[in-house]
């Protein structure tokens, strides 16, 4: 019961900031001129509803707490988690070390600590993938792809 | 009589060499990634949408069709042979199609499931082609207040009927709407919510949105869940993949109901094909004369959703190409695909750009019988790609996504961004926050806002504008009436539970 009440309210608390960061924003700007409405007027109205709404979902949980579902595998958030993480790092190391560096890593990172299938299998499928996209998108079909010191 | 000699103009442009190619190769790999556990149709688009950067506007959204088509084809593969449904419509063809698996007719459910996709997906494409030019031809009457008020009413029914919590998917819209807000005002030019970085003047890109909400998400979700592929096997020969004549038979019901129910709930947003198909089963096995068997292997139980998330694609393409409102994620994507292309769906589509609109519903048809063709010699090559282990399909996932991501604007940011949008996806999925409802807040919060400042602009400000006029009235009382509908229900059943107490 505790989980579930937790992420409604956290969800709703997090999206009722949002929402009032937007109106506060909104309202900095033109609502309403003699031209007609200014940039804030439709930020003001979704912002100030989100707030509402965001506070009805908070209230919801607090009155109507629903019982929580049992989670069967705990460690798989964290396993989602980590392959993002690594996603997240490739993407960003990509625009210094290219798309085939940072997508081979990322590939042998996948098979070797997400699937667990060894070193050898990792870089296989690391440099295969790698290779594959290299060929296809930037030889065969001209997509430029962020490249490395080495040029590709 | 001028729609058939549109239709037939349509059909030249169709059946040109180059354009049958791009028809096949989207419904290809429409059909190859489809097949994929956990890429429904949004995903796929979003996915190959790279594929046709650099065609000529006619073969890409040619291309783009197929592969819309190809996605939804494919769904039913997992559910049959592997009892994981592709996609949230292919969740019934599980309960029929595996059991016919289990029992050896695996080929033959697979048979049904392309014959019933052909049959109503062709039904649909026909009401598509009859309906069409009378409603873009009423549409061209609406000035902005009636475009507001269509857009409220049309996302009304997509947090109504498209979620679990009708409060999370308002909120999931109101998000979309914000991510819409962010870069330069659409009026003014004035920067909104870009924290000063001049790379967000530009606004967000909605691929990395949609990649990122649907494709990234969807396998990091497939992670958590620890999905593993053990397919049932296909038989190879084509006499083996064909249903008996007894099982067609006792089919031909259910090729009716899916191609009536699957158009119907298609034209609805936000109703979407998981909707369809569950009420042409319901409706399937409310008249079948042996409702008991369903559930154990019955041919009809997997022809009739199957057939309707078939024909429910033609039902979507309705309001997204008369009226340019998409009813879901999947025509959302398809919308923002053609607007890259520079093809604006809407009233004026059919008169500023014939050769695309009728081009693209005739190449539905030939992507139709294309696919029929295709999937019932081909479906032991498709199910193959089920054999492809997860730690190499997921790698080749992120490739494709991140190759788009970047494609779209040769900017790194973009990267890092689709990253974001990923752990969006996946925290909104945890915390039960559909993302359609996002996905449609972002396509159409643009024109929603432009459509509200112009008609409070022509009315001096005066909000009665939205409705003194009687369309726009309608329209939005309509939508009041959608979104307070589970609230009067829900009273409705307290006060019936407290009469019989």
């Amino acid at each position: 019961m505790a989980r579930r009440l937790d992420r409604d309210v956290l969800a709703g608390v997090v999206l009722a900031g949002l929402g009032g960061y937007v109106a506060w924003r909104a309202l900095g700007w033109d609502i309403l001129t003699e031209d007609g409405p200014g940039p804030g007027f439709f930020p003001l109205g979704y912002g100030t509803l989100m707030v509402a709404l965001s506070a009805l979902l908070v209230l919801r949980a607090l009155l109507q707490p629903r019982p929580a579902e049992e989670e069967a595998d705990p460690g798989g958030h964290w396993r989602a988690l980590a392959t993002w993480a690594a996603f997240a790092g490739a993407a960003f190391v990509m625009q210094w070390i290219g798309f085939v560096a940072g997508f081979a890593l990322l590939s042998a990172f996948v098979v070797v600590f997400v699937f667990e299938r060894g070193w050898v299998r990792g870089a296989v499928v690391g440099f295969s993938a790698a290779a594959v996209f290299w060929l296809v998108f930037e030889r065969l079909m001209g997509v430029g792809l962020p490249a490395g010191p080495w040029g590709f | 009589m001028e729609t058939f000699a549109a239709l037939g103009h349509g059909f030249a442009v169709a059946l040109q060499p180059v354009n049958l190619f791009w028809c096949f190769v989207g419904c290809f790999l429409g059909t190859i990634v489809g097949v994929l556990p956990g890429l429904g149709p949004a995903a796929t688009i979003a996915l190959l949408l790279p594929l046709t950067f650099g065609m000529d506007p006619t073969g890409g959204v040619i291309m783009l069709a197929g592969i819309y088509f190809g996605a939804k084809y494919g769904g039913s593969t997992t559910s049959i042979l592997l009892n994981i449904p592709g996609e949230a419509s292919s969740v019934v063809t599980c309960l029929d199609g595996y059991q016919m698996a289990r029992k050896g007719r695996g080929g033959a459910a697979l048979g049904i499931a392309a014959i019933a996709s052909f049959v109503a997906g062709t039904f649909g494409i026909v009401a598509l082609t009859l309906l069409a030019p009378p409603i873009a031809e009423f549409a061209l009457s609406f000035s902005s207040p009636e475009y507001f008020a269509l857009m409220v009413l049309g996302l009304s029914l997509v947090v109504v009927l498209g979620g679990s919590s009708l409060l999370k998917a308002l909120l999931s819209l109101l998000f979309g709407l914000w991510l819409t807000s962010i870069g330069t005002d659409l009026f003014t030019s004035q920067s909104r919510f870009t924290f000063g970085s001049s790379f967000l003047l530009g606004g967000i890109d909605f691929m990395v949105i949609a990649v990122g909400v649907f494709a990234i998400a969807g396998v990091m979700e497939s992670i958590r869940a620890r999905e593993e592929n053990t397919p049932i096997p296909v038989p190879n020969r084509l006499r083996e993949l064909m249903p008996s004549w007894a099982e067609l038979k006792a089919c031909r019901f259910a090729f009716l109901n899916g191609s009536v129910t699957g158009f119907i709930v298609g034209v609805l947003p936000g109703a979407g094909s998981a909707i369809a198909s569950f009420i042409a089963y319901g409706v399937e096995k409310a008249v079948s004369r042996h409702p008991e068997k369903f559930g154990t292997g019955v041919p009809e139980g997997v022809a009739a959703p199957e057939g309707a998330n078939n024909a429910d694609s033609g039902g979507a393409m309705v309001p997204l190409l008369t009226l340019g409102i998409p009813g879901g994620g999947s025509t959302a994507i398809l919308l923002s695909a053609l607007v890259v292309w520079g093809v604006k769906p809407g009233p004026l589509m059919m008169t500023e750009s014939p050769e695309v609109f009728w081009g693209l519903i005739a190449s539905l048809y030939i992507g139709s019988v294309m696919l029929l063709v295709m999937n019932l010699p081909l479906v032991p090559l498709f199910a193959q790609i089920l054999r492809i282990p997860v730690y190499v399909l997921f790698p080749l996932i992120f490739g494709l996504a991140l190759v788009g991501a970047f494609g779209v604007s040769d900017n790194p940011m973009n990267l890092m961004l689709l990253a974001g949008f990923g752990l969006l996806g996946y925290v909104m999925a945890q915390f039960g926050f559909p993302p359609a409802p996002l996905i449609l807040g972002f396509v159409l919060g643009d024109a929603m806002e432009r459509a509200v400042r112009q008609s409070l602009t022509m009315s001096m400000g005066d909000p009665a504008i939205l409705v003194e006029r009687p369309l726009s009235a309608v329209m939005l009382g309509l939508a009041v009436l959608v979104l307070i509908s589970p609230l009067l229900g829900r009273l409705l059943r307290r006060r019936r539970a407290g009469a019989t107490a």
